[in-house]
């Protein structure tokens, strides 16, 4: 009975969450999450169900290659949701300080309370495992021609052998991530784990989120992509160990078929395809191999690093920021001189900088936007990423306009991420000196976001615009990205009649209907500005005349703003902040 | 300098603060007492614009605050009950916060920061996030920010909640020099010890209304043994502490 109250406890406390609202109904929010993981899996097993019986006539060796397409889209699907379940519970996978403060009190076993956790644990990770991988097994059967007879044995080896491995990956990505995190706490200690901590939560977050983003492009003609020709460094990928530990268990129930004449236009692609399948056999059982071994790896160190974790219940550390003295007084005199003159604007972009990185709503916020322009410069440039181009006039379009597209998301991210308040609670402090003018507050928030987001993105897309295009070219398109930069804050905020990081939150437009419109508008606008770019490249005079079009716009817009500053900002403590389910409109 | 004429707050019809009116002049330490839910910290909220009233006024320096807010906020001084800070942030980030946003100049204001920081014993843990500070800590913190632009009004809610001893002492010290400097402070607190030693007039609320307005000594005079406690017992307690205690223990005992 106890141990049970103990562990229902820490399930609820998954969802005392950051980016869960204060104010939503719990059993909402899980019934969304899982219902939204439930339906998308069913649409997708549907949706390549139907493919196979609109051609009941597929012959075995192209349904086997083509087989390898969905099982690299549902092994990833099951492995990268499981991954980043854990990255979104980061804090939440071992007992904290507060746990120790409210249950070491109590007369319970130190044991009771850490068995109670894992269980905990164990159960949100089983659940969204079965979530994520219960339509696909079930639809699995249906994913084979209806020409090919297989009998309802091999089916249901196939479903046991879809079964065991998605749940297999689904296991490995929780274990990987949730045994990074312990090992990296058992060998640096807590309190240094805790300076790097919200660093590499981050850099999970944006790496998992662009590989899922990426996933509907990487699961096509994945034989040839990811297997063929011994390419060792994509072979490394976790994913293609897990196919290739199914082709092993289940492989040869298709590949082993009879072959019959097939279609006359399919004689040729059959055996290719054959051919291609079977010269990949051994590295299947390569590949299941080092799946095996990893899986088991994982589980070892997770295993190893949580009983070395759990010795003693965790109390409460110390945070201290260590800086530089001579840095930090350096950095508060340029940004008090140059970049921010007024103390109001200080404030601003101070606070601003104070809560991007430590609150893991805002960074949530910037990964994904971050992940969402990443994925989109892939998708269009495609191999074109890491071409030499030394002609200026016929540089590609997609290379030129992955500044503004990254520039563009990651700053839509940080628009966003202001509206989200860093405490509401704490916004207090803010009404009690609130001067009224807000200009300057947001003025430092604008600063703040082209500082720390907009410029360090346009050096580092700099550096690959230089290895790639000529020098001259390199430094110009830096030049429209700083001034583009510039341009979007002002737009992004303008109208913006609320106080960054301290007003309560107001869903802004629907997310469901108006996202897509959105990246539709950001890549026409990138590849406009990039078109554009390519022909101001050509003269001096046109490059002047970019710049300074940019520079009037972004002026008209800040004296266009200021026009409409008749309603002034406003703090807005008292409204509540909107529960997460209203802000994607789900229920509407 | 600061008046409250009719002051009603009503939540959902009831009236939490029901005609609370009274002054506090410069050089003036008011003590606010009154037991738990008497309508203490929804009167300093309301004093400090916080809240709005649902009725009555208040009045900085004869003006109805309402009608100049800023100019209002920027002479206040608030320590309130609860201190609820940026947790992300170290106890320096967010002295400079508040210090920027008064619009304080940048010298005089680390220099003040770093300073007081000294003084109420905070200067190891100024660069500690304040999520990791003890609830005293975290009210030094609060106290820090109230007195960091000098003011001319503090209105303190239970500034003592969670002080050490010296504290507390170097607190009772503080307040009375602030107001022999003009400053005007209104003193809420469940100490009636510290009320005692440091203020001059004493309010007691009780649901809502005031029931005593006067000098310590004029409201020490009507009790027997001349103490703020047994005064404080007449006015609004209905209850003996002795019994209630008998009872708790007798719950706990299992007898009752």
């Amino acid at each position: 009975m106890r141990d049970r109250l103990l562990v229902r406890h820490f399930l609820q406390r998954f969802l005392e969450h950051d980016l869960i609202s204060s104010t939503a109904d719990r059993r909402d929010v899980v019934s969304v999450v899982g219902g939204a993981l439930i339906a998308l899996t069913l649409f997708t097993s549907v949706l390549i169900a139907w493919v196979y019986q609109l051609n009941p006539f597929m012959p075995p060796g192209l349904t086997s290659v083509r087989s390898l397409d969905d099982r690299f889209l549902f092994v990833s699907v099951s492995m990268l949701v499981m991954a980043l379940l854990a990255v979104s519970q980061w804090d939440a996978l071992s007992l904290d300080a507060r746990d120790t403060a409210v249950l070491g009190i109590l007369p319970i076993p130190k044991a009771a309370i850490i068995r109670a956790k894992f269980l905990a644990v164990a159960l949100l990770a089983a659940g969204t495992l079965v979530a994520c991988n219960f339509a696909p097994t079930l639809f699995r059967f249906a994913s084979v021609p209806t020409g090919l007879r297989i009998g309802v044995h091999a089916s249901l080896i196939l479903t046991m052998a879809h079964a065991l491995v998605s749940l297999a990956a689904g296991v490995f990505g929780f274990l990987a991530v949730y045994g990074l995190r312990e090992g990296l706490i058992a060998v640096l200690g807590q309190n240094r784990f805790g300076s790097i901590s919200s660093i590499l939560q981050s850099v999970l977050l944006v790496v998992l989120t662009s590989a899922l983003l990426l996933l509907p492009g990487s699961s096509i003609d994945v034989a040839s992509r990811w297997f063929e020709g011994g390419r060792r460094v994509r072979q490394a990928v976790p994913q293609v160990w897990f196919v290739g530990l199914h082709e092993t268990i289940a492989g040869r129930i298709i590949d082993d078929l009879p072959r019959t004449q097939p279609q006359r236009f399919l004689v040729v692609p059959e055996r290719n395809a054959t051919n291609l399948y079977r010269s990949l056999r051994p590295l299947y059982r390569w590949l299941g191999r080092v799946a095996t071994e990893a899986l088991a790896a994982v589980m070892l160190i997770t295993i190893a690093s949580c009983a070395w974790n759990s010795r003693r219940l965790p109390s409460a550390g110390i945070r201290r920021r260590r800086r530089s003295r001579a840095l930090n007084l350096a950095a508060r005199w340029v940004v008090g001189h140059v970049v921010a003159r007024s103390p109001q604007r200080e404030a601003g972009f101070w606070f601003t900088l104070q809560t991007l990185p430590r609150r893991l709503n805002h960074r949530v916020a910037l990964a994904s936007s971050l992940a969402v322009g990443f994925s989109l410069i892939v998708v269009t440039a495609g191999d074109r990423m890491l071409m030499v181009h030394t002609d200026a006039a016929i540089i590609p379009l997609t290379i030129l306009a992955a500044q503004a597209l990254l520039i563009t998301s990651v700053l839509t991210g940080f628009r966003h991420a202001a509206q989200v308040p860093s405490e509401l609670r704490a916004s207090r402090t803010f009404s009690l000196v609130w001067t009224g003018d807000a200009r300057s507050y947001v003025s430092g928030v604008k600063r703040a976001g082209f500082i720390a987001l907009a410029l360090p993105v346009l050096i580092i897309l700099s550096l690959w615009h230089a290895a790639l295009l000529p020098l001259r070219v390199a430094v110009l398109h830096l030049g429209v990205g700083t001034a583009y930069s510039i341009f979007l804050i002002e737009v992004l905020f303008l109208r913006y009649r609320r106080v960054p990081f301290v007003s309560a939150y107001q869903p802004g437009v629907e997310m469901k209907s108006h996202g897509v419109l959105y990246v539709v508008l950001m890549l026409l606008l990138s590849f406009a500005l990039a078109g554009t770019e390519r022909l101001a490249f050509q003269t001096v005079f046109r490059y002047v005349a970019l710049i300074g079009a940019i520079g009037g716009l972004t002026v008209a817009a800040a004296a266009f703003d200021r026009a409409r500053l008749e309603v002034p900002p406003m703090l807005d403590l008292e409204e509540q902040p909107a529960s997460p389910t209203q802000r994607l409109g789900l229920f509407e | 300098m600061l008046e409250a004429r009719h002051l009603v707050k009503r939540f959902f019809g009831t009236p939490i603060v029901n005609d609370v009116s009274f002054a506090i002049n410069s050089g003036e330490v008011v003590g606010y007492l009154g037991p738990n839910g008497s309508g203490k910290s929804t009167t300093a909220k309301m004093l400090t614009g916080l809240l709005d009233a649902s009725d009555g006024a208040v009045f900085f320096k004869k003006q109805d605050i309402r009608r100049d807010p800023v100019a209002f906020r920027q002479r206040l001084g608030y320590v309130p009950e609860e201190p609820i800070l940026y947790n992300f942030q170290s106890g320096t980030e967010y002295l400079q916060l508040v210090g920027r946003l008064r619009e304080l100049n940048s010298g005089l204001m680390t220099r003040r920061i770093a300073a007081l920081l000294e003084l109420f014993g905070l200067s190891d843990a100024a660069n500690q996030d304040i999520g990791s500070y003890s609830k005293g800590m975290k009210q030094k913190v609060m106290l820090i920010a109230a007195l960091l632009h000098d003011p001319d009004l503090l209105i303190l809610d239970e500034p003592d909640s969670g002080l050490d001893v010296m504290s507390t002492l170097v607190l009772r010290h503080l307040v009375i020099a602030l107001a022999r400097r003009g400053k005007a402070v209104l003193y809420s607190s469940h100490v009636l010890e510290l009320i005692e030693k440091t203020c001059t007039r004493v309010i007691v609320i009780h649901q809502g209304r005031i029931v005593a307005d006067d000098s310590v000594e004029s409201l020490q005079r009507l009790a027997r043994s001349g103490s703020l406690e047994e005064v404080f017992s007449q006015l609004v307690l209905r209850v003996d502490p002795e019994r209630t205690a008998a009872d708790i223990l007798d719950v706990i005992a299992g007898h009752a």
